[in-house]
């Protein structure tokens, strides 16, 4: 056994009971700030990883973790969206009435189930990290124990959660039964044969139903508005960004790591899939006025536009879900932390609320615009990007699959629709009528260098995206495709 | 020996019923057992699937049991807390009262 | 210094002024102005000196600088540099800077004008960058980049509501035709491999089937691009709104920049277009007629002097996609080229009457206007032949090279002539009415009567823009484009030449008779008096407004209602209705009661077993 290997989830959790007890020193006032030692531990933990290489796939505890290019890639991309969301939670900090080292703790314990996650090479590692995710991720969405709107929140992804784990353990025992393995080296091994037996299919459908419901993928989808809504600003943010991004390692290291013989048959499915999703979202956007609600639809839409790079079933296709993930991360912070700074004190999250924001802090109001063009996929920004590889590996594609053409049309149709919501939240922004507050808004500097940090990437990656992608090529290697 | 597709059959049973409870009742609580018993039904294949594999000396389909158990728990755990602290505000677990967030 | 650096300079700049406009002088109204006029002044400046050392061809530079490699894809930053790309480098710089100065005056009491300028030098930037792109990618970027800049000064009043809904139309309708634009980039780097014009050009040469059953579509799906940038039919409904921005924005939107940006790309890609196997040409030149007709008959109807202009910017612009259509695109380029310097002047001089109206734009309450703006009128007037095609004014010759191009035998027809001739007698007309009430006759209304010149730093750039809009056609233009483009077809040019001036004559004629005596009494009295006097002439008013103008005014009518209703309104209410349709009906879906949710939830698994099992 390889305990080196893991290293880096280790000091994650290390670091989340450390905060945890320090927490027990820590005089009341001060305990918000113990989010900036947490952002700080992460933050390290994310400079060391930029120091692991992994050049060939080393594995461990009996196969099932494994450490390679593309697990790594997802490790990074997990840190630095935590560290970025506990900066985000220090600010949110006082509208949480107790226990807000605990908030910190758990973000980093769900921190630590992403990583295994991404590292996840056999069913069992798959189960126990999505279960630390999703549990964890319970008791983050309903810590506004005061609000109604949290509780309710945490008790509809709870439930819903719930049904979709026991599908999903119930998926895996059948798969088990059937190959008589859970590891996917094994498994693929063994995939041709089983793949005649109906009960094998109907376990691994059941498996991708539960992480159809972690993507919130069409017709999974349906918990996800309402528990954006509902939840504490930087737990949907985390939400949206990792817990969404976790689902998608998971999806693709099953799709084209475990049973890439069975996958290429379930093309349509996925390309129906992808579009009814991107619809979906889209469609429920546009009548939305709550902020959060607005963006838990958009993420819809994006989860549905990343599953055309699971449907294109080439490499094009995962490294573009890979740097549609990167550039999806830095918007995306950049509009929750925006949010968590603008509605202190609004209830129900208006669209209103941001009214009139170019004149109280000229900085937010260009992050959030700049989250909301780039989600738009306008370059220069990052999302344009992310867009135009996706489209890329779907029209390869359709050279052998005509119906890719379709998808691709209704792809486009969602990003034209979905211009009516974000242009609406970039007028609200610059439109002052009608806004009762206009007072200054002090943004506090550790929140100043993270929005930078965003809008910088946001250019970067789409000025010059090749980095990003060649590394994306790198990583899904690992995949067979 | 019971033959293995009589495990199944009731491990399939008892998802049915799980799945029935969890979407007919309207208390939390009654949702959350049926949930349970849903999880239980796959631990019942895993440890049936186990015991008449060709290799039960390896411990795979039992290791999953373990750590399904646990992870039940800490669910069923979490669960509880969160459905009391609902309970104080609502004065009620009826999972149909839970609906102002929509549209 | 090298060379090669210099159209470098002249791109970025205008995004250096952008940058340093929005980080260091949103306070300073001047500093801001010029930042941003100094740099497309330097930038034109630079423009004629690397032409002049380095003259305009045979050279086919490409000055590149790696940008993106992405595992097969290469794409470089490079900059193109040949005749067509060198001219509108010129009319963006030049026109678009005698704009700028302008918009010193114009915007003089706003205190939005840095913004302004911003927004002026953004838009300039992403011009440029259409223009120099040596590759598709580049070329959208840029694109998608006008298109945002666009909407920031479209909606530079954003506080009006109309404003910011013509800004959120035009930025909509235009991203409908760029993901068209999109998916034919895509399609042709599936099929080519490549981004870069030249290299497809040459392995189009090499290959001419190398597209395939494809040709069509990819030709149609680029030209996508050129209807929403160049406000064809059926998505031109976005320009007439976009008045709502500030005037010298319609001016530049209108004349040197956004909308020439469409008829440019299709230029710039016209090997493609002209691919074997392609029928993307026919459609596109009838696109380009019923834009040119349409629009035109439109703007008989008009009496918002901005619209007026729109509507008849929108024309000019169906000629120039006819004649790319017709496989002519050197007259395209050229008709583009001094349309930019005198559409531009008209803009810049309906703004300036305006200005000195306190924003009165309704024709009907100016008049008189002649005497009171001398230098506004004139070069108005110039402007207005230059438009109409009266000899020897540039738009004589470039609007006679497109009618004769109509007629080639290869690609035109009679009856897309007779399209040409029809849009050139209403030019004629709507122009002649627009001038005969606003500047003739009494003043209507206080304002007018109290008019002013504008002040020198508006009525200079009028007359910098002058000069190209009257000796345009002395300047070898068409022969520069010729050199890249194929010189365009030297037969029917008499025939052209003759139906034009004709055209003109007879529609002028009408104008006068109706509007000259129109705008000093009111018009039954007119006619009343008329009957009197010469009942011959009567017999003939009578029977115009009876066959001629009641036809126009029905068909103008319908015109505006087919635009109003059926365009607007079925096309991109439409669309918009139904997609908010569907999504107040999906709103029901969410009911927000968990165990409806946990139903569906567990109705999709069976559904999904159901289906794939």
């Amino acid at each position: 056994m390889n305990l080196s290997l893991s290293i880096l989830e280790f000091a994650v959790i290390g670091a989340g009971l450390a905060i945890l007890l320090a927490d027990l020193w820590t005089p009341v006032p001060q305990k918000r700030n113990l989010g900036y030692a947490a952002a700080a531990a992460v933050g390290l933990i994310f400079l060391a990883s930029m120091l692991m290489q992994a050049a060939a796939p080393a594995y461990a505890f009996e196969k099932m973790y494994v450490l390679d290019g593309l697990a790594l890639f997802f490790k990074r991309f997990f840190l630095f969206a935590a560290v970025i969301v506990l900066v985000m939670s220090v600010e949110f900090a006082d509208r949480i009435e107790a226990g807000i080292a605990e908030y910190y703790a758990l973000i980093m314990f769900a921190l630590a189930g992403m990583m295994f996650a991404a590292s996840a090479n056999d069913f069992i590692l798959v189960f126990v990290s999505l279960e630390l995710i999703t549990v964890t991720f319970y008791v983050l969405t309903s810590f506004q124990r005061g609000r109604l709107h949290s509780l309710e929140a945490g008790v509809k992804y709870l439930i819903l959660g719930a049904l979709a784990s026991a599908f999903l353990v119930y998926g895996i025992a059948l798969v088990f039964g059937v190959a008589n393995t859970t590891n996917f080296g094994e498994l693929m091994g063994s995939a041709r044969v089983a793949s005649a037996r109906p009960v094998f299919l109907l376990g691994l459908l059941l498996v991708l139903v539960g992480l159809g419901f972690k993507i919130a993928a069409f017709p999974f989808q349906i918990w996800a508005p309402d528990v954006y809504q509902g939840s504490p600003a930087p737990t949907t943010a985390f939400l949206a960004v990792g817990s969404k991004a976790a689902g998608f390692i998971l999806l693709l290291r099953v799709l084209f790591s475990a049973v890439p013989e069975i996958t290429v048959n379930w093309t349509k499915l996925l390309m129906v899939i992808a579009g009814m999703t991107i619809l979906y979202g889209n469609l429920c956007a546009i009548p939305q006025r709550n902020l959060k609600r607005l963006l838990g639809y958009s993420s819809i839409a994006h989860a549905g536009y990343m599953l055309l790079g699971v449907a294109a079933m080439n490499s094009a296709g995962s490294s573009a879900i890979l740097y549609y993930l990167g550039a999806y991360l830095f918007t995306v912070l950049a509009a929750f932390t925006v949010i968590c700074v603008v509605m202190r004190g609004v209830e129900g999250d208006d669209i209103s609320a941001v009214a009139g924001l170019h004149q109280r802090s000229p900085l937010l109001a260009a992050s959030l615009s700049l989250a909301m063009v780039s989600l738009a996929g306008i370059p220069p920004l990052a999302g344009f990007f992310g867009k135009f590889l996706l489209l890329k590996a779907v029209v390869e594609k359709g050279a052998t699959q005509p119906g890719c053409y379709w998808l691709i049309a209704v792809a486009i149709l969602g990003v034209v629709i979905s211009l009516y919501y974000y242009l609406g939240v970039v007028r609200a922004i610059y439109w002052s009528k009608g806004s009762a507050e206009l007072s200054d808004i002090k943004v506090s500097w550790p929140i100043q260098v993270s929005l930078y940090a965003c809008i910088a990437a946001m250019f970067y990656l789409g000025l010059f995206p090749d980095r990003l992608v060649n590394i994306a090529m790198e990583a899904v290697k690992a995949l067979k495709l | 020996m019971t033959p293995l597709h009589q495990y199944l059959f009731l491990s399939a049973l008892l998802f049915g019923v799980g799945l029935a409870g969890a979407l007919t009742r309207r208390n939390a609580i009654i949702v959350l057992i049926g949930i349970e018993l849903m999880l239980n039904a796959a631990n019942l294949n895993f440890i049936a699937f186990w015991r008449f594999s060709r290799h039960p000396e390896l411990a795979t389909g039992l290791m999953f049991v373990l750590f399904s158990i646990g992870i039940a728990a800490a669910e069923a755990a979490v669960g509880l807390a969160l459905i009391i602290a609902i309970y104080r505000h609502y004065r009620t677990a009826n999972l149909d009262q839970f609906d102002s967030m929509k549209g | 210094m090298k060379l090669e650096i210099i159209p470098w300079i002249i791109l970025f700049l205008p995004m250096l002024a952008a940058a340093g406009i929005t980080l260091f002088t949103l306070k300073s109204r001047d500093q801001s102005a010029r930042l941003s006029i100094g740099a497309i002044v330097l930038g034109f400046v630079l423009s004629v000196f690397f032409i002049a050392v380095n003259g305009w061809g045979p050279l086919k530079m490409e000055s590149v600088a790696s940008w993106l490699e992405v595992g097969p894809l290469q794409v470089d930053f490079g900059l193109r540099l040949d005749p067509l790309s060198l001219l509108m480098l010129l009319i963006v710089t030049g026109v678009g800077g005698a704009i700028h100065i302008y918009s010193y005056g114009y915007m003089h009491d706003d205190p939005g004008a840095p913004r302004y300028f911003a927004g002026l030098s953004l838009f300039t930037f992403s011009m440029l960058g259409i223009v120099l792109a040596n590759n598709f990618l580049q070329m959208f970027i840029f694109w998608e980049l006008v298109g945002l800049s666009s909407y920031l000064l479209i909606g530079f009043w954003f506080e009006r509501p109309s404003a910011a809904d013509a800004s959120k139309k035009a930025f909509l309708t235009n991203r409908l035709g760029d993901f068209g634009f999109l998916l034919g980039i895509l399609l042709i780097w599936d099929t080519f491999g490549a981004l870069n014009f030249s290299a497809i050009q040459v392995e189009l040469i090499r290959n001419p089937q190398a597209l395939g059953a494809l040709a069509t579509v990819v030709g149609l799906l680029v030209f996508c691009g050129a209807m929403g940038k160049s406000a064809q039919f059926p998505l031109h409904v976005w320009l007439p709104d976009a008045m709502e921005g500030p005037t010298p924005v319609s001016a530049l939107i209108h004349a040197a920049t956004m909308v020439a940006a469409g008829v440019y790309m299709l230029c710039r890609v016209f090997f493609l277009l002209d691919a074997s196997g392609s029928n993307a040409l026919e459609v596109i030149a009838w696109i380009g007629g019923i834009t040119a007709l349409l629009a035109a008959l439109i703007a008989v109807q008009q009496n918002d002097i901005k619209r007026i202009l729109a509507y008849s910017t929108l024309s000019q612009l169906g000629y120039m996609v006819l004649a790319v259509g017709v496989a002519s695109p050197t007259p395209a380029m050229y008709h583009l080229t001094t349309h930019a310097f005198f559409k531009a002047l008209l803009f810049l001089g309906a703004g300036s009457v305006i200005h000195a109206l306190h924003h009165e734009q309704d024709i009907w309450k100016m008049g008189a206007l002649k005497n009171k703006m001398p230098v506004t009128f004139w070069t108005f007037l110039l402007a207005t032949l230059a438009l109409c095609g009266v000899p020897p004014l540039s738009g004589f010759f470039s609007k006679d090279e497109i009618i004769a191009a109509a007629l080639n035998p290869e690609h035109g027809s009679v009856w897309l002539f007779l399209l040409t001739v029809g849009v050139a007698l209403l030019t004629t007309f709507y122009m002649a009415r627009l001038v005969l009430v606003a500047f003739f006759g009494s003043a209507k209304s206080h304002e007018a009567g109290h008019a002013h010149e504008s002040p020198k730093v508006m009525t200079v750039p009028l007359l910098a823009l002058a000069l190209p809009s009257a000796a345009g056609g002395f300047l070898g233009i068409a022969h520069l484009y010729g050199k890249q483009l194929g010189q365009a077809h030297a037969d029917y040019h008499v025939l052209a030449m003759a139906v034009s001036v004709g055209a003109v004559i007879f529609s002028f004629a009408f104008a006068w008779g109706l509007y000259w005596n129109a705008e000093r009494d009111p018009l039954p009295e007119k006619i009343g008096a008329l009957a009197r006097a010469m009942r011959d002439r009567f017999y003939f008013d009578e029977l115009y407004e009876a066959t001629v103008i009641k036809l126009q005014e029905i068909a103008a009518a319908m015109a505006d209602w087919f635009d109003q209703w059926i365009i607007a309104g079925l096309a991109v209410r439409g669309i918009h209705g139904t997609t908010e349709l569907f999504g107040r009906a999906l709103r029901l879906v969410q009911t927000g009661n968990l165990q409806t949710y946990a139903f569906l939830f567990v109705l999709s698994v069976a559904l999904l077993l159901f289906f794939v099992l």
